[in-house]
Order: structure tokens, then C-alpha cells, then sequence
């Protein structure tokens, strides 16, 4: 089946519990099924069959924020839709995070207009910003490879939230 | 507790529903408040606006060529088209001629848009019914198309595909070839998804009779396109007010008899194979010559107005141009397809299961760029 | 630069009386004018041509000869449906052009809701099909907004332009009885220019939000504009630009 197969002896393996969590975390990804605008396409691309994003554990869109732990703003935020995006982030159980996909969502793009909200880190804070316009589905893997680069450095431990705290 | 009297008949309410802005099958960012009693839809009101950008205002700050761009982004899905509507206006205002090559290479590229789009209908309305495997094979094909847009226009999705005049270059080499490949392998690949749909008996169920619209009243809710042909209005503006040339093709228009969300998905997909015909015709005969007609570099228009309609893969869209003479365009208004189209929605899912709204929905192939603008 | 005076010098020395003659539009370019800092020296002054109202283009085509190339609004001759609406409406009807072979019927506000009824039901053609509906803000014009009807008739293949001018004071009669594809058209023309729609079945936004102030698609809104009111109710802006 895979290489690691009849490889081995019985064994255990030690390391550091950040790493155990920081790997099951960005191995898994579930981004919400959330589409906006243009960038939806590309994300959808992104999920079907040539590119196929399940290969990096982010292929299980999830319908319903409260099941999810990646929320793509792929598309243009306008104020109205900027109200839903709050509350559904604030619906999102912790850890989450937040890709900011394409120019509309990351600073307004071209819709420089008085219904269009000039980015969606004004409202929710991003973790990763992917530019284009519309960004390649390739964009949007290398951001979600760049947003496990992230998540691997996640510490659980108490420590550093007190030394960050002070 | 025990103050509670217990009904004595078991009586049902109304219940007020909310599907979206966020919910995966409403294309993008649709609301729509049902009232449901039981499992039965009484009442729906469509909430729009929640990818409203203000392009119409953005149209009349811009001059007539930094325009173009956001009629990509108006409906991202087929953009080729909603370009070329908008450009065909303003050469007509402008009494631009646009060279015969450059005429046909804008026809191949909108009939291919316009199957992308359909693939992209298929895809989605088939994901939403439960259909999977379509959805993977759709956007198979999809790709091709892209990949070709890609060579031609620099980008996937949101192409700026023509200029004022005709193209920006002409056809780089081997573009025929890949075009000519992509239409003879395509065909068999409609039967593919036929094969899993056309006769599928969940697909049947979910679709046959379900969102029924007879011809007069889909003309009187503005029905447009697929959608209109569905129900046997034989109204394509392609054929009823020819532009860009389509006159010198030989094509027919889908029709369906019953009006439902069966026959529309009929429609599309023959409409796919019309697409590829026209395509065909127009590798066969592609003249040789420029692509682009003298423009001026700066679009001033006459004074006037023109309304320029053109087949959109969504049904009839509009632009109504109107220029005071200066270098913007005093208004730009978009009449778009599926805005109109889609005020039906309440009329179409009346009397229908909560599960059915979904499929039909799906039937009237809405974009929300293009609903809300 | 250069480019663009070269562009502009032909049609300059005709384009005062072009516009005199035959535009409606004339008054309109106010504020993108201001914008074109650049061509300001070589436009001729709009200040003089006509005060025409926006829905009320001359009834007369000036008799000029504009040899500029573009095309020129013509009043129709001879056009049965012209002939029949000014028979009925004698006094609504104000004119009949035809502009690139799309013709345009200015009619005023208080025949406006008959006039299409009429085209509906009354007319060979049976304009069944109300393709679009919009308005025109003419903001220096005596009546500012212009109400604009494109029809289709299924029966006859023949598209028409229905015009009328309403003043901002005003409201346009709705359409919804006579075409039901009327009802999202009225409210985002209400939406975006605020013009109000008597015996509309639910008059309210439909793009914008609900308690949003402003129309957006008036000539003397900002189009970067927005209403800091509804946004400090709504959203939790944690991020303000520098």
C-alpha cells in the first residue's frame, strides 16, 4: 500500500506535542463552502478535478461554519455581505483561519465603490493573503501550503501565550 | 408545566426558512426567505444585493476602455460574452468595422465561453441534485476550454478577451489545431454526461415536472434564454436580431414542450452541441486577414444612445449605452439576464418540496456578479 | 495628450451645433466635464446650447447639415405606430426618433402608464416582452430623471424605446399590472435613483441594504461614498485605514 509498509518493527515514535497537534491541524483542513464572486470559480476549480486540493487535506467543504476551520473570502466583500462574514466567523469553533483570496478581498480590488468593502481584514483578521485577479487555483494551493507553514508553528503550550501576553 | 394545554387537532404552522447568503447550493451569495408549511414552499422572497459593487457607477467614472474589465467581472462565468456585447455597442456607436477575421475568432471564442458556461451550469446543478461524478467530469472539460482561453487571452476566468476594433493579436500558433481537436474529441463527452443524467431515474425524478412554466408567462416574468426556450418560445437573439455576424451560420435552436427543469437541462446541453457546430463552422471557413479594425485610441462615441442585446449563455443581455460625447460613458446600463430571470424563482417554486427550490435554482443558472452588479 | 487633441479636433468645429440640434443629452456631462481637466479648452461651451428637458428632445430635427460621420437622431416619417399613438394620445406623445435604427418614443409622465398599456394590448405588435427598465439622471436638466422602457415584441420581432422625463419632486407610475418583470426593474431603479413607483406591490431597496441612506446612481453622489452610519451599526471595523 504505502512505502512505510513492512518496513519497520513494532515501534513508538517520540516528538513534541505541538508538533502531533500542528500536524493533525494542517493535514486537515475543512474550509466552508463560502464562494463570493469570480474567485469562487477558481475555487472551485481549485477543488475539482485537475487540481484537486484534497491532496493537501483541505478537499472536505463543509456547508455549515460551525464544522469547519478555514474560512476562504474568495470574492468580493461588499458591506452587506461583510455583516454575514462576522457572524460566520464568529460561528467558527476554534483554532480557524482565515485566507484572504484574490484583490477584492484582501484590499477592494478594482471595486473601489460605496458598496464594497476595502478588505476583508477590516472586519476579521486573515492569515494569508494570495493576490491575482482572480488568483490560479495553483495561487490558492500555494496560500493553503503557506498557511500549513503557519499552522506549524502553533504552539498549544501556556508559556508563550504569557510571554506574548507580557 | 401542567398549565400547558395540549393541542387537540394537530395543526401546522408556517414556517419562515433561511436559505443563504452563505449555503452551497445558491451559486454565490443568494438569500432567499422561504415560508414553508411542512415540507411545502408557500411563499419565497428572494434577498439580493450581497455582491452588489456598484459597477453601473463605476462605468460612468471610467472612460469607455478602462470599462471592459469589469464586464469580465460582471458574470465571471461567461465573460467572453458579456465583453463582447458591451464592445459590439460601442463600435456600433462608433461606426467601427471589424474585420472578418477578427469577427469570427470573436464568434469561436464566445460559442466556446458559452459551452464553459454550460459546463460550469452542468457541474453545479448536478452537484446539487447529488450527481458527483458529473461535477469531476464537467470540470474536466472545462479545463480544455480554459487552457485554450489561456493561450489566447493571457487568463483563465476574467479574460478581457476583446479590444475596441476586434482582438488585441491575432491567433498564436496551433490554436486552430487545438480548437479543431477540442471539437471533435467534445462530443463524445456530452454523451458521457447524457449517459449518466439524461435517463437516470433519480435525475428524472428531481427534475421532470418539477418548476413548470408555460411560454406566455415565462415572456411575461422576462424569461430569457434557456430558460424561455425551455418552455417552446422560440427566442434567441442570436437568430431574432442577428448581430456580429451570426447570419452567416447555420445553427438551431433548442426548444423544449414542457417548460420544467427537465426540459431546460435538455436545452442547455443541446445547445452545447449547437455551439460546437457553429465552432466548426467557423474553423472551417476563417479568413485570412487582420483581426483588428482601425479604432482611435481614445472611444468617444456620438452623442446618443444604443441598446446592444446579444444571447449571453444566461439568456438576453443588455447594455444600454448612452454618451454625451465625452471620453465616459454617461450611463452604462447592464440589463442582465438573470437578474430579470430570476424574480421568477417565486413564481417557479410555489407548491414545490423545500428540496425541489434547489433544483430549480440550479435550472435558472443565476450568477450573483451579474444579478446583483 | 496630443493623441487625444488629435482625436477631438474634427468633429470640434461641428459638435456646438450637432449638439444643438439633435441631442438630449447635452446637459448632462456636468460633472464628468469637471474631471476632463484636459479637454476643457477645446470643448466648445455647453452653457449655451438648449435648456431641453431630458425626456423632451425636439420634436423638429434641425435641417444642419452635420457632416460629422457619427449618426444623428431622425424623426420618423410615416410610422404607423407613431401615427397611432399620437392619434390616441395626442397631447402625450412628444416625438418619435430613431437613432442607429433603434427607435425611441418620448412620451410625459401622465400619459406614461397608458401608453404602454396601449403598446401592450392595443398595437399590432403586442409589446409582450418588457426587456429592460431604467432611468437616466440628468442632474442640471428642468426634469432631472428620465425613465427608460425597452420593449420587444415576440410577434412582431420589433424593439422599441419608450422615454419620459420625471422630476425629482415626482413618482412614475409602476408597471408591475402591466408586465410582472417590472416588479425587481421599479425597485432598483427606486434603489439606485430614488425615483418612487405609485401602486408598486413592495416598493423597497433591493440592492443595497435596507436602512442604507442615498441613491448611489445620482449624478451628484460620490461614488466612493459610503454611509458611515449604517456601517458603524453594522459592522466591527477593527482595522482603519491610515
Amino acid at each position: 500500500m504505502g512505502i512505510v509498509e513492512n518496513r519497520m518493527h513494532e515501534n513508538i515514535v517520540t516528538t513534541t506535542v505541538d508538533s502531533v497537534f500542528n500536524w493533525a491541524r494542517k493535514s486537515s483542513l475543512w474550509p466552508m463552502t463560502f464562494g463570493l464572486a469570480c474567485c469562487a470559480i477558481e475555487m472551485m476549480a481549485a477543488g475539482a478535478s485537475r487540481f484537486d486540493m484534497d491532496r493537501f487535506g483541505a478537499g472536505i467543504f463543509r456547508p455549515s461554519p460551525r464544522q469547519s476551520d478555514l474560512i476562504i473570502i474568495a470574492g468580493t466583500v461588499t458591506l452587506k455581505m461583510a455583516e454575514v462574514i462576522q457572524r460566520l466567523y464568529d460561528q467558527m469553533p476554534d483554532p480557524k483561519w482565515v485566507i484572504s483570496m484574490g484583490a477584492c478581498s484582501s484590499a477592494g480590488g478594482p471595486f473601489d465603490t460605496y458598496s464594497t468593502l476595502q478588505g476583508v481584514d477590516k472586519v476579521i483578521p486573515v492569515d494569508v493573503y494570495i493576490p491575482g485577479c482572480p488568483p490560479r487555483p495553483e495561487a490558492l494551493l500555494y496560500g493553503l501550503m503557506r498557511l500549513q507553514d503557519k499552522i506549524d508553528q502553533m504552539t498549544i503550550s501556556k508559556s508563550t501565550e504569557k510571554r506574548q501576553a507580557s | 408545566m401542567n398549565s400547558i394545554e395540549e393541542p387537540t387537532v394537530l395543526d401546522t404552522r408556517v414556517l419562515e426558512v433561511n436559505m443563504g447568503p452563505q449555503h452551497p447550493s445558491t451559486h454565490g451569495v443568494l438569500r432567499v426567505k422561504l415560508k414553508l408549511d411542512g415540507e411545502k414552499v408557500v411563499d419565497a422572497e428572494c434577498i439580493i444585493g450581497y455582491l452588489h459593487r456598484g459597477i453601473e457607477k463605476i462605468s460612468e467614472n471610467r472612460s469607455y476602455i478602462e470599462c471592459v474589465p469589469y464586464y469580465d467581472r460582471t458574470d465571471y462565468i461567461a465573460a467572453v460574452s458579456n465583453v463582447y456585447g458591451y464592445l459590439l455597442g460601442v463600435e456600433k456607436m462608433m461606426g467601427i468595422e471589424v474585420p472578418d477575421r477578427g469577427r469570427y475568432i470573436r464568434i469561436m471564442m464566445v460559442e466556446l465561453n458559452r459551452i464553459a458556461s454550460h459546463l460550469l451550469w452542468l457541474a453545479t446543478h448536478a452537484i446539487d441534485i447529488g450527481a458527483m461524478t458529473v461535477f469531476l467530469y464537467c470540470f474536466r472539460e472545462r479545463e480544455e476550454i480554459l487552457k485554450l482561453f489561456e493561450a489566447l487571452f493571457g487568463a483563465r476566468l476574467t479574460t478581457h478577451a476583446f479590444r475596441v476594433g476586434g482582438l488585441w493579436k491575432d491567433l498564436p500558433s496551433g490554436f486552430e489545431r487545438e480548437v479543431g481537436k477540442f471539437v471533435d474529441e467534445f462530443p463524445a463527452h456530452i454523451d458521457e454526461y447524457e449517459q449518466l443524467l439524461t435517463e437516470n431515474r433519480i435525475w428524472l425524478a428531481r427534475t421532470k415536472g418539477v418548476g413548470v412554466i408555460s411560454g406566455e408567462e415565462a415572456i411575461e416574468w422576462g424569461l430569457t434564454g434557456p430558460p424561455l426556450r425551455g418552455s417552446g418560445v422560440d427566442y434567441d437573439l442570436r437568430k431574432a436580431r442577428p448581430y456580429g455576424g451570426y447570419d452567416e451560420f447555420d445553427f438551431d435552436v433548442p426548444l423544449g414542450e414542457n417548460g420544467d427543469t427537465y426540459d431546460r437541462y435538455v436545452a442547455r446541453v443541446e445547445e452545447m452541441r449547437q455551439s460546437l457546430r457553429i465552432i466548426q463552422q467557423v474553423l472551417d471557413r476563417l479568413p485570412d486577414g487582420p483581426v483588428r479594425g482601425k479604432a482611435p485610441k481614445i472611444v468617444k462615441p456620438p452623442v446618443g444612445e444604443y441598446y446592444s442585446g446579444i444571447e449571453s449563455p444566461r439568456g438576453e443581455l443588455g447594455y444600454y449605452i448612452v454618451s454625451d460625447g465625452s471620453a465616459r460613458p454617461f450611463r452604462v446600463r447592464i440589463r442582465p439576464p438573470t437578474f430579470i430571470g430570476l424574480q421568477a424563482l417565486r413564481r417557479l417554486v410555489k407548491g414545490h418540496l423545500m428540496a425541489d427550490v434547489i433544483a430549480i435554482i440550479g435550472t435558472l443558472d443565476i450568477v450573483l456578479g451579474e444579478v446583483d452588479r | 495628450m496630443s493623441e487625444e487633441d488629435k482625436t477631438q479636433e474634427p468633429p470640434k468645429s461641428e459638435e456646438g451645433a450637432v449638439q444643438e440640434s439633435e441631442s438630449q443629452e447635452d446637459k448632462q456631462s456636468g460633472e464628468s466635464e469637471e474631471k476632463k481637466v484636459s479637454t476643457d479648452s477645446v470643448k466648445p461651451d455647453r452653457s449655451v446650447t438648449t435648456q431641453k428637458t431630458a425626456g423632451a428632445p425636439p420634436t423638429k430635427v434641425a435641417k444642419k447639415v452635420a457632416k460629422k460621420k457619427g449618426p444623428t437622431y431622425e424623426d420618423l416619417v410615416d410610422n404607423a405606430l407613431l401615427n397611432g399613438l399620437q392619434e390616441k394620445f395626442p397631447k402625450g406623445v412628444l416625438s418619435g426618433q430613431s437613432f442607429l435604427d433603434q427607435v425611441t418614443y418620448t412620451v410625459t409622465l401622465d400619459v406614461l402608464y397608458d401608453v404602454l398599456l396601449y403598446l401592450r394590448d392595443d398595437t399590432d405588435a403586442d409589446y409582450d416582452y418588457l426587456v429592460d427598465l431604467t432611468a437616466l439622471d440628468h442632474l442640471d436638466n428642468e426634469e432631472r430623471f428620465c425613465l427608460v422602457y425597452h420593449l420587444y415584441s415576440h410577434k412582431k420581432k420589433s424593439f422599441i424605446r419608450v422615454r419620459c422625463a420625471v422630476d425629482e419632486s415626482e413618482s412614475a407610475p409602476s408597471v408591475v399590472a402591466v408586465w410582472k418583470t417590472a416588479d425587481w426593474m421599479e425597485r432598483e431603479v427606486y434603489d439606485l435613483f430614488g425615483i418612487k413607483f405609485m401602486g408598486h406591490p413592495d416598493l423597497k431597496r433591493i440592492l443595497l441594504p435596507d436602512d442604507w441612506h442615498g441613491y448611489p446612481l445620482r449624478k451628484d453622489y460620490d461614488i466612493k461614498l459610503q454611509d458611515q452610519a449604517w456601517i458603524g451599526k453594522h459592522l466591527r471595523i477593527t482595522r482603519t485605514p491610515e
